[in-house]
């Protein structure tokens, strides 16, 4: 099989299991109440949280310097993506009076124990990184 | 993807990491307006491979949940491994987690491509162009509805007016489907991307202060790690301490935790009877069996786990009647299914079928006791199943009868 056949095959493929889907999110009912969701979740991402983050790195960029800005970079990565893992436990909406054993932990205080971790990773990479290359040599190999 | 971008000197109008200078916020940005060097076919197919295989695992582990639940599954359901269902879904909801961070910066390394300007002329290439912004934003829509109501159904949060498991099962053909559309379209890029040398614009300059894509790339493996390490102590109990996000610390009645509590279920002043009976039925009779009378009966103790759809699990100590033993004491016959209800007056799951390889199975109880102790009301007093590789919602509690189905 060449590459050409293979590639329309898998495209073929995906088009099959994505009429599938479809299918099925028709089949369910409550079409709307589905897109809505679709659409608000591209919506939030891409006017949104990229053009946030976008205004943050750029506002970093613009104050941090020299050899701070990696491990600035680095903590930045593992703090936002990390922390948009645990936006449902953070906010507790799922929390419910007549089970203790759900949501059972201090998230907020958990945030802040893995913030200080990735902040102080980060910044004694960034010194023994430093150290380790010496003043001149180049940065990233 | 912007090489031409990439070379501009970083002092000069763009910067490395966010590629907009504030200037240029004010109208609608272009490709050329995001100058980050971060941004290179290499970073994109690399972290595109990984959320692939996030993808590909997410998907088959939740086939195989799926197909637990189907009242006439697809495939066999085994009763070994007794943890089976256990590690499928905790790899599910674990490489769901881990794809978060992936999809994120993923999608940061192609964002400027959503400014680019269509071709105009000719036909072909501008439907090409077409079908592929299509194919693509049914990809990014599906995938983050996917990682998003999965995130919040592993804490018990519906912000929605749909099914989820419905839902979530239709979107997954859709996501993995437009994921491979996807694939089949960029292969020759993946394949560039893939097997280009580290090509490093921040390395070349040689001062080491500028993060580079190595940079960029380990923090996107360590952010995927770290939120896999800190989700996953509600499935592994060696992590419970440094899950900090996990969203049960494994603590409960009797040492397990529970999804569905008995005053929810509306079954406390049910349970408490004093004058509770388990019915069995078979061939047109009914018996039935007090608490007392199941005492008496021959008791086994065995470690199963109880493994829920949200991902958590945790193993009990179970002691009670194995179910093929009370099946003999009213004489119902070998390979035969049983339906099991609860007292529950609502809810989807008050009743479960069991099939018959589970049925006969030595390991699967009706239990009286948890941790040496009679079950907590809470999970499932005075009497309930307890079957192994099974999903912790047809573990049916608070049993008001057995029905043998033949």
């Amino acid at each position: 099989m060449s590459l050409v056949t293979g590639r329309i095959a898998l495209g073929a493929a995906g088009l099959a299991a994505a009429a599938f889907g479809g299918w099925h999110l028709v089949e369910n009912g409550r079409l709307v109440a589905v897109l809505v969701w679709l659409v608000a979740a591209v919506a939030v991402h891409d006017g949104i949280v990229a053009p946030a983050t976008l205004v943050v790195t750029a506002t970093a960029a613009r104050f941090v310097r020299g050899r701070a800005r990696r491990p600035v970079l680095v903590a930045f990565v593992l703090l936002g993506t990390v922390t948009a893992t645990a936006v449902p436990v953070l906010g507790g909406w799922g929390r419910r009076a007549d089970n203790p054993t759900l949501l059972d932990r201090h998230y907020l205080l958990g945030w802040w124990a893995f913030a200080a971790v990735v902040v102080l990773g980060t910044s004694l990479g960034g010194v023994l990184g430093r150290v380790r290359r010496g003043p001149s040599r180049e940065g990233s190999s | 993807m912007s090489h031409r971008a990439g070379a501009r000197p970083l002092d000069r109008g763009g910067d490395a990491v966010s590629g907009l200078g504030p200037r240029r916020l004010v109208r609608r940005p272009r490709v050329a307006d995001f100058t980050s060097t971060l941004r290179s076919e290499r970073v994109t197919s690399r972290v595109g491979l990984w959320l692939g295989v996030c993808f590909g695992v997410a998907f088959l582990t939740g086939l195989i949940s799926h197909n637990h639940y189907l009242a006439h599954p697809w495939l066999p359901l085994p009763t070994r491994p007794v943890w089976g269902y256990r590690v499928t879904q905790a790899l599910h909801v674990l490489s769901g987690t881990a794809a978060i961070p992936l999809l994120l910066v993923k999608l940061w390394s192609v964002y400027p491509r959503l400014f680019e300007d269509p071709p105009r002329r000719p036909v072909g290439p501008v439907l090409r162009h077409l079908a592929e912004r299509v194919s693509i934003a049914v990809l990014v829509a599906a995938s983050l509805t996917q990682l998003a109501t999965g995130l919040a159904n592993e804490s018990q949060w519906y912000p929605w007016r749909f099914s989820f498991r419905a839902t979530h099962y239709a979107l997954a053909w859709v996501a993995i489907g437009a994921l491979l559309v996807h694939i089949a379209v960029k292969l020759p890029v993946i394949g560039r991307g893939l097997s280009a040398p580290p090509d490093d614009p921040a390395a070349a300059r040689g001062n080491g202060a500028t993060p580079s894509r190595r940079d960029l790339l380990r923090a996107t493996w360590g952010a995927a790690g770290l939120a896999v390490v800190a989700a996953a102590g509600s499935a592994v109990p060696g992590l419970r301490r440094v899950s900090v996000f996990g969203v049960r610390t494994g603590s409960g009645p009797q040492g397990v935790p529970i999804n569905t509590s008995a005053r929810a279920a509306d079954v406390v002043a049910l349970a408490l009877r004093p004058d509770y009976r388990l019915a069995v039925v078979h061939d047109g009779d009914t018996r039935t069996f007090s608490r007392t009378d199941l005492e008496a009966m021959v008791q086994r103790t065995h470690v199963l786990p109880i493994a829920c759809v949200e991902g958590w699990s945790a193993d009990g100590t179970w002691t009670g009647v194995r179910l093929r033993d009370l099946l003999d004491e009213v004489g119902a016959p070998r390979e035969v299914r049983v339906r099991l209800r609860s007292l529950q007056p609502h809810g989807p799951f008050r009743v479960s079928e069991l099939p018959a390889n589970f049925v006969d199975d030595p390991l699967t109880l009706l239990a009286l006791r948890l941790d040496g102790e009679p079950l907590a009301l809470d999970h499932g007093y005075p009497c309930r199943l307890i079957a192994p590789n099974r999903p912790g919602v047809f573990q049916t509690k608070w049993l008001a009868s057995v029905e043998v189905l033949g």
